[in-house]
């Protein structure tokens, strides 16, 4: 068994797979990588099936020796990657040798950047999933948030772990759009819940001021920052929340809440921003302007569609392109 | 009964009546159907005190058949029995093991002897899940116990705490943070995912407190 040997911590990372689903009603949130086409894409790359568990580090990077040969590949936001003190690229398997150091710098753009390990990282599943919730104790290493002097235990490599070259004049340009540093971004949302109890002013007030990120923003929401929202609505009755739920808490500042939500809240929600305005969402820093625009539910059918086609698309193209013999 | 968007891939019912036994019983029978009538498909349920909010995988189970069958749902859904279990739970009242015993006890204008008696003489129906894993929304406390939130939640509330909020009681199930009034606590194991389901109190159940002595609680494993 490899084991990896943390040893620096920049912020904050776990470990994450896609998440533990099915027990929403038992108030176990779903968790799992926020950008979850970089972890599949990260996983792709070395021939991990896409629900391998990774690494999730955010913002400031991450440092781990090996006590075996393994072999990594670091997507989503950008960061300098450096094996024993050589610069290496994302996007690409990378193998780390017994005893040497793997160092991810801070990103330079977005928030998450995943390591996929080949074989993926071995913790305990918890109901189905090595997905870490900090805050419910629950999965990965003891439930916490990985420190300074873990030892991560590693699978065994698929057979199919591609060899470490890559065919002639193609030139991977990474993953998914976690890499555009965001300074204005639009979340498109399907209205729901309470949208058409609240009063018409703050409908829409949601859909024409613009809004900031704050520096709260977590793996459990992001909180907004603008000129207060009055729903007119006090003293709800506490309800299941959904990924993207748009809440408005009596301070009238919307926060959008993501993969680490509470699964009930007792705050108006206005609806549920679409998935892959969720990712972008997480993946821009604060000071990031955000909009709101209201579509219906086929526009968010026909967006979904498109984005599982071209995600698919990308994944089989890394497939195809690293996970064979050249 | 109306049902809007949860979402992508959520409906959310939602009931015209008051919050109460018969809304609850109402919305699991609705939960159960749908469940019975799409096997597959449906990913998670969620009973809220006036809502019932179902998530689907959408590449198994089409939202159009999914609101086809919601609103062909009979709306006088009655006399099925009810999956819902009788569950006491044992708890040690005092100042040592609720730390706002005394707090409450003043506030309510009750000693703290009647208010032990007052929460452990009724039935809690519990309305719903959620806050943290396995916690349960348990109501309606007598009106004399009515106690507004804690102004600042504390960082930490040990595990098998029992607290009271507004007219609602309930257990915390781990160690969280939380807003709650403390009276006392349980010995009893609430959460474990080694358990299905992990949580021991599901929406549906009748939830009675047996007042128990400290040298009882440490015997049960209840640790302080």
């Amino acid at each position: 068994m490899t084991a990896l040997e943390i040893t620096h911590v920049g912020l904050h990372a776990t470990v994450q797979d896609l998440g533990r689903t099915g027990f929403l009603g038992q108030g176990i949130t779903v968790g799992g990588a926020v950008d979850s086409f970089a972890l599949r894409c990260a996983n792709g790359l070395l021939g991990n099936s896409p629900g391998s568990a990774g690494l999730e580090v955010v913002l400031a990077g991450i440092k781990f020796q090996a006590d075996q040969d393994i072999v990594v590949s670091v997507t989503g936001a950008p960061a300098p990657i450096r094996i024993d003190g050589e610069a290496q690229a994302m996007n690409r398997p990378l193998r780390v040798g017994p005893g040497s150091s793997f160092e991810l710098g801070p990103s330079s753009a977005g928030s998450y950047t995943y390591i996929a390990v080949a074989g993926g990282v071995d913790t305990p599943p918890v109901l189905g999933s090595r997905s870490t919730v900090v805050r419910e104790g629950l999965g990965g290493l003891e439930g916490r948030a990985l420190k300074r002097g873990d030892s991560l235990a590693c699978g065994s490599p698929n057979s199919n772990t591609p060899p470490l070259v890559m065919r002639k004049g193609y030139t991977h340009r990474g993953d998914d759009g976690s890499q555009r540093a965001s300074t204005h971004i639009t979340l498109r949302f399907i209205p729901g819940f309470h949208h058409d109890a609240v009063n018409d002013e703050c409908r829409t007030r949601l859909c024409s001021d613009t809004f900031a990120i704050t520096g709260s923003a977590n793996r459990m929401a992001t909180p907004l920052d603008g000129p207060p929202l009055n729903t007119g609505l006090t003293q709800l009755w506490s309800e299941a929340t959904a990924l993207g739920s748009i809440q408005v808490p009596p301070s009238g500042q919307p926060i959008v809440l993501l993969n680490d939500r509470q699964t009930m809240g007792g705050y108006p929600q206005m609806g549920a921003v679409i998935p892959p305005a969720c990712v972008r969402l997480a993946q821009a820093r604060p000071g990031c302007k955000v909009d709101f625009q209201r579509i219906n539910v086929e526009e968010a059918d026909r967006i979904s569609w498109l984005t599982t086609h071209y995600e698919e698309a990308r994944l089989s193209a890394i497939t195809t392109l690293w996970g064979q013999p050249v | 009964m109306r049902w809007t968007y949860a979402g992508i891939r959520g409906i959310r019912l939602s009931h015209d009546d008051a919050p109460g036994p018969a809304v609850t019983e109402n919305l699991l029978r609705i939960r159960d159907l749908l469940i019975q009538r799409h096997p597959e498909g449906i990913e998670d349920c969620v009973l809220g005190y006036q809502t019932l909010t179902v998530f689907f995988e959408p590449q198994v189970l089409g939202r159009e058949r999914l609101i086809d069958t919601i609103e062909g749902l009979d709306p006088d859904l009655s006399r099925q029995p009810l999956p819902g279990r009788d569950i006491e739970l044992p708890v040690w009242y005092s100042q040592e093991s609720g730390q706002d015993l005394e707090a409450v006890s003043e506030h309510c204008k009750l000693s703290v002897e009647d208010l032990i008696r007052l929460h452990s003489s009724k039935t809690y129906n519990a309305y719903a899940t959620g806050f943290a894993p396995g916690f349960c929304y348990l109501g309606d406390t007598p009106e004399r116990l009515a106690i507004p939130r804690l102004n600042t939640p504390r960082r930490e509330v040990p595990a098998g705490s029992v607290a009271l909020a507004d007219r609602q009681t309930a257990v915390y199930p781990i160690a969280s943070p939380g807003g709650w009034r403390l009276i006392g606590r349980c010995p009893l194991r609430l959460f474990d995912v080694t358990d299905s389901p992990p949580g021991l109190i599901s929406v549906g159940d009748r939830v009675t407190f047996r007042p128990i002595e400290r040298d009882q609680f440490l015997a049960m494993g209840g640790s302080l």
